[in-house]
């Protein structure tokens, strides 16, 4: 009975053991991704820092200012050139160019066109 | 297992004593055993819930280099100071095997290093060696794959300032070992930055940016007007500061000479001056704003009261005379437009001595003015302060005050009459309000306000008018004092400007030390130096500040006859 006993302690023993083995070492390999996440998020970090950097010295507005005289052909803003919505003109009236046409047909030639119906059965 | 170890325990001990003290033995050993493993466990499990142990986490950080530094922004979220980590290149001497090889293939990378100073490098017995700070990441992966023994990298924070100079009073400076020594960056280092770095639990990932009122669009146009006109009227330095007169925020700052804070140089340097906040200088007829509100806001003092600047005052030895003598009898308007130094003398004499001290000192323009930037200077105040000192400092000589000093005083007299502490951080007007006293009446901001609107329209500061925008503003050409004597050909000349008049919303401060008067012109006073340039400043900024232009303006006349008409 006794016997019996060791052997089972013994052999939970050792499967406790392969199996706190095989934790560990998947918690090292897990640890270790982990770092090398961590590794790259900094080295992203660091790019991305180094690239608003860039933009940040490129969209400088004394840059975009040199630039702007060197190739545009632009004025500063004067207040005159601002408007507001009160001085705009009146909308205006719907363009319908083929109706205005036929107000100013003459009356005459309305009368006179052919009333026939063609090419639709004639409604009753 | 326990029980067998016990039993054994019990059995060998069991001969000697006992029963009842064996018992007693194996219960205490129970206990010891039992503590022994409980220990362990608790161990294991604390092992298990604390992720990385204090002294992993340290270094990690000390890996990342200690000294980073929160990101700045402008206040519409543009960049203007960073960290970024730059590898630096090293060697270790000994370990190189042929330094000739080495020598080589590094120069064939880095061909700007120095062929001799290099090699001397290389053969030195020491241990470490710097080769080159700051190389680029191409530079780094191309000597990498040289695959050269005894060469490596170490990743360093590196400040960037990619604006340059544009701020470069603002945001100061940071030595070799990215630690503030000027300006906002000294200011970031003492809001427990330090002590992080102490720690080493600072790294530019978990640090709350900074953003600063400043707008980088403003700056420039400022500072880009200003070097115009630096160069145009010879002067030795030129400075300007924007603020927005209800919340106190500095819109821009700009104070020429200056320098770029990417370059590393001794703060001792003169162009690292901020003579915005560290100089102090006699404000000259600026001050009339001071003395006319005073005298207004007192009640003993209205529009129409009259004073008499038929003749030059004597006072003593001192004889106070007119730039612009009229020799009559002037009104409180005339007073100020006509900038007369006798009028606005009598007017602070009329309120006396007390009175005008204690007014100055409610402007807070006796004391020392902090702000977030270490940068601060102490007026230089007159000791005693008899009545020819009241008299002088009526018309802005006699007592100097930081110009930001000067800005935040006239700013309350036109922004409905509240003291704001000025502040280069963002903040709301209900911020800025709630901490700003009320030192001025409203009804006296109103009229200052048609004061600094009619002095633009007939007054000294015609110059500075830019249509649509309302620009009012006061004047002031202060002579400076060489070897104990006002110099009459060394001037300071201001403009203290604000739009729009009606209802302002920014004040514009424009000085230059000592302009040379122009091919023609009859002087180099302010309202034709100083005046003119705050009005191309006005006419660039104002439609970047959201300022609507408007056309059809009531006069300054007007404007007062309104008011009394709602009074």
């Amino acid at each position: 009975m006794l016997r019996l006993l060791h052997c089972l302690m013994v052999m939970g023993l050792i499967a406790c053991a392969g199996y706190v083995y095989d934790i560990k070492y998947r918690a090292t390999s897990e640890a270790q991704q982990a770092q090398k996440l961590r590794n790259e998020i900094r080295a992203e970090k660091d790019r991305i820092t180094s690239a608003r950097a860039e933009w940040s010295k490129l969209a400088s507005p004394d840059r975009i200012q040199e630039l702007a005289a060197r190739h545009l052909k632009m004025k500063p803003v004067e207040a005159k050139r601002f408007g507001s919505v009160s001085t705009l003109p009146d909308r205006p009236k719907p363009a319908d160019p083929i109706g205005d046409m036929l107000q100013t047909l003459p009356q005459a030639n309305v009368g006179e066109t052919d009333q026939t119906p063609t090419g639709s059965v004639e409604q009753q | 297992m326990r029980n067998v170890v016990g039993s054994i325990f019990a059995n060998l001990s069991l001969r000697k004593a006992g029963p009842g003290v064996a018992r007693a033995r194996i219960i205490l050993l129970l206990l010891v055993f039992g503590c022994v493993y409980g220990v362990i466990a608790a161990r294991l499990v604390w092992l298990g819930i604390v992720p990385e142990s204090a002294a992993s986490q340290k270094a990690r950080a000390a890996d990342a280099v200690a000294q980073a530094r929160p990101d700045v922004f402008d206040r519409k979220g543009r960049l203007i100071a960073t960290d970024v980590r730059t590898p630096s290149l090293f060697a270790e001497p000994r370990r190189i095997i042929d330094v000739d090889e080495a020598t080589d293939l590094l120069l064939k990378t880095l061909p700007d290093l120095d062929r001799s100073d290099l090699r001397t490098r290389l053969t030195s017995k020491r241990y470490f060696a710097w080769l080159r700070r700051e190389i680029t990441p191409e530079q780094q992966r191309a000597i990498h794959l040289l695959g050269l023994p005894g060469i490596g990298f170490l990743k360093e924070y590196k400040r960037v300032y990619p604006n340059g100079p544009l701020a470069a009073h603002v945001l100061g400076q940071v030595n070799v070992d990215n630690q503030g020594i000027l300006g906002l960056e000294k200011w970031i280092d003492s809001g427990g930055l330090s002590a992080l770095h102490l720690a080493g639990f600072a790294t530019n990932h978990n640090l709350q940016p900074v953003e600063l009122a400043l707008d980088l669009d403003v700056q420039q146009a400022v500072r880009d007007e200003l070097m115009i006109a630096k160069d145009r009227f010879k002067a030795q330095a030129a400075n300007a500061l924007v603020v927005d007169v209800h919340t106190g925020e500095i819109v821009s700052m700009v104070s020429l000479p200056d320098f770029d804070p990417n370059k590393s140089g001794s703060p001792k340097d003169p162009n690292r001056f901020n003579r915005l906040m560290t100089g102090v200088f006699e404000m000259g007829s600026t001050f009339k704003a001071l003395t006319v509100a005073m005298a207004l806001d007192s009640g003993k003092v209205n529009m129409s009261s009259t004073f008499d600047a038929t003749h030059p005052l004597k006072y003593g030895k001192h004889t106070i005379n007119d730039f612009h003598p009229q020799r009559r009898v002037l009104s409180t308007s005339e007073v100020f437009t006509y900038s007369s130094n006798i009028g606005s003398a009598r007017m602070a004499l009329a309120m006396g001595v007390e009175a005008h001290k204690a007014f100055l000192k409610k402007m807070g323009l006796l004391d020392r003015l902090r702000t977030e930037l270490p940068e601060s200077a102490m007026p230089l105040i007159p000791n005693p302060w008899n009545e020819i000192n009241t008299v002088t400092i009526a018309f802005g000589h006699g007592l100097s005050v930081t110009p930001l000093q000067a800005v935040m005083a006239t700013a309350a007299l036109v922004n409905g009459g509240h003291l704001i502490q000025p502040t280069f951080l963002r903040r709301t007007e209900a911020e800025a309000k709630a901490n700003a006293p009320r030192v001025i009446k409203k009804s006296t901001s109103d009229q200052m306000r048609y004061l600094m609107r009619l002095n633009v329209e007939v007054g000294s500061a015609k110059r500075a008018e830019v249509e649509g925008y309302f620009v009012g503003g006061k004047t002031g050409t202060s002579e400076k004092v060489e070897r104990g004597r006002y110099s009459k050909n060394k001037l300071l000349t201001a403009f203290m400007g604000i739009f729009p008049s009606d209802k302002p919303r920014y004040l514009v401060l424009v000085m230059l030390d000592e302009p040379q008067k122009e091919q023609g012109a009859a002087a180099a006073t302010a309202g034709l130096n100083a005046a003119p340039v705050a009005g191309k400043i006005i006419a660039r900024i104002a439609p970047l500040l959201g300022v609507e232009p408007r056309t059809n303006l009531p006069t300054a006349q007007s404007m007062l006859q309104l008011r009394n008409a709602a009074n």
